[in-house]
């Protein structure tokens, strides 16, 4: 665990943090958000001791961080920052296997790591081991920022603003293997940024900073929930319930979805294999013999007999279905934007897991904010 | 751009329409002695209507090539024109000598004139032309580049030329040649020597130390400013009186004139290149790199040995060879204030009227810069690492 006690930094004439206290608990992932000069970086960055607190104690399991040799302190911390700086005359193993390096690995040991690595970021090890920095587009290079950060396993990640530079696409991307690999990795994460979206989507929990103090701690749901005051309530926006729904994930609050092969559409009827009729969505997501969706049946077509494969709505999953570890918000959008009553989820294999409800997604709303 | 119809490739037109320019042009002076006036010759002249034959040849199968288009084999078949232009032209040199000085003239001497430098020209453009954009290895086209010279370094070794004015100018002071090659060689590699001892550590500092950036660099480039002549001039009074004060600096040979003065004011004009360089070499490091190796526990010394000197190597690296480049031409000047090396010919050749003198003092001194640029090159190129190889240079 990390705990910030009574941290005050000057430089010069300009306080930069006022005296901040708060603890990042273990295995979760803090994210420290706020307006450009809140005090979020210098925040991060005396966790390494890249800057140090002219007050106050920075602790690091109950042990103050300035007891530690800096670079002693640093090779067992995770750091990754908006520009990457991954070092340009180096290929991309030399890169990931610097702090190995650091500590005195063999070459040997320190390449298969760094295979492992870019495994675990998605990066195919024998295309991009040798390549050099400037052979990566932006999104490439930050996952390999993270694969060098994550690379003497530490327990601790310090990430600056680290998809900040990358396009709003790719983001997204990476945010999302963001949030897988935390799953997998489960380290003590302190996260910058100041894109709340992206805040309300990684964050365990977020601190909400201001002119160097804390304005706001708490749930990303709690802080859209129940905005600490006026200042918080402009920062989230006035689409904060819509915001919200980037707190939930699918996999949370889907519901059983009902199949229906191809080859049976002919022969199916209402309740032969659900329990979906009344209080269900009414659709059957119909797939072809490797279990690929294919196409969308309305219950309503089933109640004069068996349906006809002309009364299946072709679609193509990529653009219906969403996937477990997408949010609620996202999930919304797909049904605004096809107009139905549920949305498919799709594992990796494409294989529908489940469905999303557009009243289930209503009914979150109110729940949340009477709360 | 393109002509569809005809594909002509310009650079080796240029050259062969050079080569035909040439064969109409005085090729060669003969003067009866050193100081006689000469007269000029044209190839007709040499009455050799073999080599002749094979250079005017030589000169249109270029021109024919120059439209054939860029495969391979016409490649090879311009390469060889153009060698065999060079060879030509050279051997006819050695051909004037034999035909056009007759037994009673001893000290009879040929200088090449228009006709043979604009052969020299044209062939060089045509084999230009020929490795163009050519999908051969770095090495090859080098080794291309310097067959040439080798042609040449033959010739000359057989004594064909020793007709030529250059040649009977460097036989009659072969002694002194190697001891002022020496000289010079002497000069500016202990000027640049130094200008590195002191460049590189200030050009570091001007960047650790913002607040010295600006007068390190007025200093550095206001010496540039100063006309080389001026600066080894203005050593000349202060160093006399320090000799005067100090005989013991007096007996290390420390005075007015000589090696010290010139030593003192190539080594200021080396700074420069060097010392910006060493400071640009630090500043193009990317503050996230710095800030990366920081924060994953790197301390200065590995900072240094892994990060900073890699990349910063090959622009120091080639700050030093333009320096070295400067420093040869330099050094020539330096002979006017009695520090002797290559340039003592040069002005001995002026103060005489001796063209040809003149001309054997420069050929070195050109010789010796090209060679250093090119062996610094290649020291540049192998301490450049590979990952940022393709985005320099």
């Amino acid at each position: 665990m990390i705990e910030f006690k009574g941290v005050r930094k000057t430089f010069g004439s300009v306080d930069a943090l006022r005296g901040v206290s708060f603890e990042v608990p273990t295995g979760q992932v803090t994210v420290l958000i706020g307006p450009s000069g809140c005090g979020k970086t210098t925040s991060l960055r005396m966790i390494n001791r890249m800057i140090e607190p002219t007050d106050g104690d920075v602790l690091m399991d109950g042990k103050k961080v300035g007891s530690f040799a800096p670079e002693e302190l640093r090779r067992g911390i995770g750091y990754v920052i908006q520009s990457v700086g991954l070092f340009p005359h180096m290929s991309v193993r030399d890169n990931i296997g610097i702090v190995p390096r650091l500590l005195g690995w063999e070459k040997p040991r320190r390449y298969e790591r760094a295979a492992e690595l870019l495994e675990l970021v998605g990066l195919d090890p024998a295309a991009y081991g040798e390549k050099y920095p400037h052979e990566l587009s932006g999104g490439e290079a930050q996952r390999i920022g993270v694969a060098r950060a994550l690379a003497a396993d530490p327990p601790v990640m310090l990430m600056d603003e680290p998809f900040g530079a990358v396009d709003p696409l790719n983001r997204e991307v990476l945010q999302k293997e963001f949030v897988a690999l935390q799953r997998k990795l489960r380290k003590t994460v302190v996260f910058v940024t100041h894109d709340l979206d992206e805040a309300i989507r990684l964050a365990d929990e977020i601190i909400l900073m201001r002119d160097g103090e804390i304005v706001q701690i708490g749930s990303p749901e709690r802080i859209l929930a129940a905005p600490a005051d006026e200042f918080v309530r402009n920062f989230v926006g006035n689409d904060r319930a819509l915001k919200r729904l980037a707190c939930f994930r699918v996999e949370d609050h889907m519901q059983r979805a009902d199949l229906l092969a191809e080859s049976d559409v002919g022969t199916a009827t209402i309740g032969a294999e659900s329990d979906n009729g009344h209080d269900g969505s009414g659709l059957y997501w119909v797939h072809d013999d490797s279990r690929h969706l294919v196409g969308v049946l309305d219950s309503a077509a089933l109640s004069n007999g068996p349906a006809s494969l002309d009364d299946v709505t072709t679609v193509r999953a990529r653009d219906v279905s969403v996937g477990p570890l997408s949010d609620l918000r996202e999930a919304l959008s797909r049904l605004l934007g096809q107009g139905m009553r549920a949305v498919p989820v799709l594992d990796k294999e494409e294989r529908v897991v489940g469905e999303v409800r557009l009243p289930d997604i209503e009914a979150l709303n109110q729940t949340g904010f009477v709360r | 751009m393109k002509s569809i119809q005809l594909r002509i490739e310009r650079v080796t037109m240029a050259g062969a329409v050079l080569a035909i320019v040439a064969l109409f042009l005085p090729f060669v002076l003969l003067k009866p002695n050193r100081v006689a006036e000469g007269e000029l010759h044209a190839l007709i002249d040499v009455q050799d209507p073999v080599l002749v034959g094979a250079l005017a040849g030589f000169a249109v199968v270029s021109l024919v090539l120059a439209t054939l288009g860029e495969s391979g084999r016409v490649r090879v078949a311009k390469l060889a024109a153009g060698l065999g232009v060079f060879t030509a032209a050279v051997l006819l040199l050695a051909s004037a000598g034999e035909r056009l000085i007759t037994p009673d003239m001893p000290f009879a001497r040929l200088s090449p004139q228009i006709g043979f430098w604009f052969l020299m020209l044209a062939t060089f453009v045509i084999i230009d032309g020929s490795l163009r954009n050519a999908p051969f290895p770095r090495v090859t086209k080098a080794g291309v580049g310097l067959l040439p010279f080798v042609i040449l370094a033959v010739v000359t070794a057989a004594g064909l030329l020793d007709d030529l004015a250059v040649l009977q100018e460097f036989y009659n002071r072969e002694d002194r040649f190697l001891q002022e090659l020496g000289n010079h060689l002497f000069l500016s590699g202990l000027s640049v020597s130094a200008a590195v001892a002191i460049g590189v550590p200030l050009g570091l500092l001007a960047w650790r130390r913002s607040r010295l950036e600006k007068p390190v660099f007025v200093a550095v480039n206001g010496i540039q400013t100063i006309p080389s002549l001026a600066l080894f001039g203005l050593m000349i009074a202060p160093l006399a009186f320090i000799s005067q004060a100090f005989p013991v600096l007096r007996q290390l040979g420390i005075r007015g004139i000589g090696n010290a003065p010139a030593l003192i004011a190539l080594t200021l004009y080396a700074l420069l290149p060097i010392t910006r360089n060493a400071y640009t070499s630090m500043a193009v490091i990317p503050n996230a790199v710095v800030d990366a190796g920081r924060g994953m526990g790197m301390g200065t010394r590995d900072l240094l040995r892994l990060v900073e000197l890699p990349l910063a190597v090959p622009i120091i690296l080639s700050g030093i060879r333009t320096s070295a480049v400067q420093a040869i031409g330099n050094t020539a000047v330096a002979a006017l204030i009695g520090a002797g090396g290559l340039g003592a010919f040069v002005f001995q050749g002026l103060g005489q009227a001796a063209p040809d003198l003149i001309v054997m003092g420069v050929i070195p001194i050109v010789a010796l810069a090209i060679i250093v640029d090119r062996l610094l090159g290649v020291l540049i190129r192998v301490a450049t690492p590979r990952g940022i190889r393709n985005v320099e240079s």
